[in-house]
């Protein structure tokens, strides 16, 4: 990866690609390059959807190699839904081909002349740039049918927008095929999907003809770490078990039984219907009808935490909903059909659109009236005859649950910054209620995911039980969370670096081996607090204050059932975060 | 309601698995309440202490997280769920004695004043994931009682018809009686 593909739509006869190498970008992957590349060549206070703003696609360091588990792909812009910074992250097959076509981004900038759409051919050779007007406004899944009739599947990856992404759609998602070349697999939130289809680029299509994997820089090194950290994500009971088996939806008993549930949009925290959407259940639902329920996103995932899922006569209706999925448009929307859940998923992908805003937004609609809870075809209908086709409500419903809540006069916008939350009550768990508030991302689970904290000590140690440890828990986890994402590797991982001191050695030992260096956990850690002070500053820069680090008042104001909870932190310490 | 009034059906281990969505919305089961968790697992349920420690890492009384099972006394009426290791950052946050436990630290099971008496009495238990399989049996074997609207579509039996008339059914798969839960 010695190279930057940057694309200028501004030109009057169409986009015209230039090669350069790495310059100052060295030694930066996924999210690391991704906020250098906004921070540095961005201006904070452009329009989004302007010529100022520049959409960045960007593999992980580790991406396109043997390393196990590390085909994460990060995508970055300015957002169009929170205004602030934006990596947004995505599996599928993408980045690994982009990486071994020897790319280190993709930089989409400038804005394009007319209406024309294009589409973006890269392989060994080089880059081909052509017009797709044929493609305008087509689904996801019908444009890969269009892809595959004309490129083949068995060796390419797409990343493409959906009519969400070309309507310029807040919630739009930017959509990467799956190992079936499925477009299944989404760089969902914040809007990176308008970015793109702002930019007239439908489809950036990769070949990975004649590519070969990535080689370390010292092979012994990286391949005896990668064994062990292999074994690592095996033996343990989360990655080695409980996510092929049932995959991320097993939380759903669990987080329900806590009380941390958020349900008919935040009003309480257990949905009594909760084990009919389970991770038990849908994977006994996948299996007995000829579906699956351990499957990988990309090649070389160790985990396997996806699935397929089908419908009564084995037709496939979409990928495995995760968790969060389940929880946005099931539990959140009071719906316990799984069919249904897999229909909006469905849809969420083929429009291109981030699955928990538009939960989170039909739950938003469903409280002003719009519709009731509980209602399937009603949810399913605003997605794919509103939005999907563009109408006045589906645009208003497009841009997200803060749109519509304002739409409708509705103060319960569960949002920070913007941005939807995902399946979590602060009021319940308050600790994630700190990431929700802070995070650089606007309301993001995985702002603050990589759980080793412990392990790296970042800030030193912690004492968990005191009230200043959530604080300090909160920015640990969003400065390693920040790192990983960096890296390429799946988040997912976390859970046996933080059981397994030597698995996390491993992984430390897979990035010396790969890049011929002798990083230690405290230069994981440098790296992380570099880029959330990146991010930090360009949301600074672009308007955002200490006032925007909080939560919506009304979950300080209502309490949740069961534990008749609020969210009690007080700002100070929510304006401690970032204290380092 | 009498729960010994009610009608009693025996399943093969076979037919056992086709209950395990039962023990996700959770079934009654008669213990001797007033005792610790760890003591109605291992000394009641004569689960192997070290499958204990090591498989049940997350455990909710009455939706309260439980990070020491010594502590935390079952009474009657209580719902205790299990749980293995669950992914995501508040999969972790929900782990007993987990590194982020501060994190939910508001709902925790915090421990009683006054301990309650032991005496015989009935529990809601739920199980989840991959505790459905390895621990369903047990509790199978020792048998539950289930609400018959949940059992009768799970089972599909002709004689399930009959159930109408029943709230509450006792199952118990073959394989004996346990000498941890009398039903009488």
């Amino acid at each position: 990866m010695d190279k930057i593909l940057r694309i200028d739509v501004s030109a009057p006869a169409g986009p015209q690609a230039t090669v350069t190498d790495l310059g100052d970008y060295a030694g930066m992957g996924g999210r690391g390059m991704t906020s250098k590349v906004v921070c540095t060549e961005v201006p904070p206070d452009c329009h989004p959807l302007g010529p100022e703003n520049k959409l960045v696609i960007a593999p992980g360091l580790l991406s396109g190699s043997a390393a196990s588990t590390s085909g994460r792909l990060s995508v970055g812009c300015k957002s169009p839904l929170t205004g602030g910074i934006k990596e947004s992250n995505s599996g599928g097959q993408a980045a690994q081909v982009l990486a071994r076509l020897g790319y280190a981004a993709i930089i989409l900038e400038g804005a394009p002349a007319n209406d024309d759409r294009y589409k973006v051919f890269i392989n060994s050779d080089g880059v081909k740039i052509e017009k797709a007007n044929d493609w305008k406004l087509l689904p996801n899944y019908d444009l890969a049918e269009k892809v595959k009739a004309e490129y083949g599947s068995e060796k390419i990856a797409v990343i493409s927008v959906g009519p969400a992404g070309e309507m310029k759609m807040s919630a739009a998602s930017i959509a990467v095929t799956d190992r079936e070349f499925r477009p299944s697999r989404h760089a969902g939130r914040g809007g990176v999907g308008a970015v793109m289809g702002s930019k007239n680029i439908k489809a950036i299509i990769l070949d990975e003809t004649g590519t070969s994997m990535r080689q370390p820089a010292d092979p012994d090194r990286f391949k005896a770490a990668n064994k062990e950290f292999v074994q690592g994500l095996k033996k343990h009971a989360v990655t080695g078990q409980g996510l092929p088996a049932y995959g991320t939806n097993v939380l759903t008993n669990v987080i329900n039984e806590a009380g941390a549930y958020p349900t008919y949009n935040f009003k309480q925290g257990q949905y009594d219907d909760a084990a009919k959407i389970s991770g038990e259940a849908q994977a006994e639902t996948e299996s007995k009808r000829g579906g699956n329920p351990t499957h990988g996103c990309h090649r070389g995932c160790a985990i396997q935490c996806s699935g397929i899922y089908v419908d009564k006569d084995g037709n496939y209706i979409t990928k495995q909903p995760e968790y969060e999925t389940v929880w946005a448009h099931g539990g959140n929307c009071g719906i316990c059909d799984l069919d249904a859940i897999a229909q909006l998923d469905f849809w969420d992908d083929n429009l291109g659109l981030d699955t928990i805003e538009m939960g989170v937004t039909v739950g938003v609609a469903m409280e002003a009236g719009l519709l009731s809870f509980g209602d399937a075809e009603g949810a399913i209908r605003l997605l794919r005859d509103e939005v999907g086709k563009g109408t006045p409500l589906g645009r208003i419903l497009g841009n997200g649950a803060a749109m519509t809540a304002k739409a409708f006069g509705i103060e319960k916008a569960p949002v920070v910054k913007g941005q939807a939350l995902p399946a979590y009550d602060p009021r319940a768990v308050k600790g994630i209620g700190v990431t929700y508030a802070t995070s650089t991302m606007g309301a993001d689970h995985t702002a603050g995911y990589a759980i080793a904290t412990n392990i790296l000590k970042v800030g030193g140690d912690v004492d968990p039980l005191s009230t200043q440890g959530q604080i300090e828990l909160s920015r640990n986890l969003q400065i390693a969370t920040a790192a990983l994402d960096a890296t390429g590797f799946c988040l997912f991982i976390a859970f046996a670096i933080l059981d397994q001191p030597e698995t996390f050695n491993a992984m430390v030992e897979i990035v010396n081996g790969m890049v011929g260096a002798n990083m230690t956990g405290d230069d994981v850690t440098e790296l992380g607090k570099q880029i959330l002070s990146m991010e930090r500053e360009f949301n600074q820069k672009a308007g955002f204050t200490k006032e925007h680090d909080r939560l919506p008042r009304f979950f300080r104001r209502e309490a949740i059932a069961p534990h008749n909870a609020t969210f009690d932190i007080p700002d100070e310490e929510l304006d401690k975060v970032y204290n380092w | 309601m009498n729960e010994s009034d009610l009608l009693e059906i025996t399943l093969d281990d076979q037919k056992l698995q086709a209950l395990f969505p039962l023990f996700q919305k959770g079934v009654r089961v008669k213990i001797e309440t007033g005792c610790s968790i760890k003591d109605i697992l291992c000394g009641q349920w004569g689960i192997d202490p070290e499958y204990v420690e090591g498989r049940i890492s997350t455990l909710f009384l009455n939706a309260m997280p439980v990070d020491d099972m010594e502590a935390a006394v079952v009474r009657d009426g209580d719902t205790l769920a299990l749980s293995s290791a669950m992914p995501g950052l508040v999969g972790a946050v929900m782990r007993r004695s987990g590194f982020f436990a501060s994190l939910r630290h508001s709902i925790s099971y915090r421990g009683e004043a006054a301990i309650p008496e032991h005496r015989a009495g009935f529990i809601t238990l739920k199980l989840f994931n991959l505790l459905m399989a390895e621990l369903g049996p047990l509790i199978a074997r020792q048998g539950f009682w289930a609400d018959a609207r949940d059992l009768g579509p799970l089972l599909a039996l002709p004689a399930l018809k009959q159930t109408e008339d029943f709230q509450r059914i006792f199952v118990r798969a073959g394989g004996g009686h346990n000498k941890g839960l009398d039903r009488s």
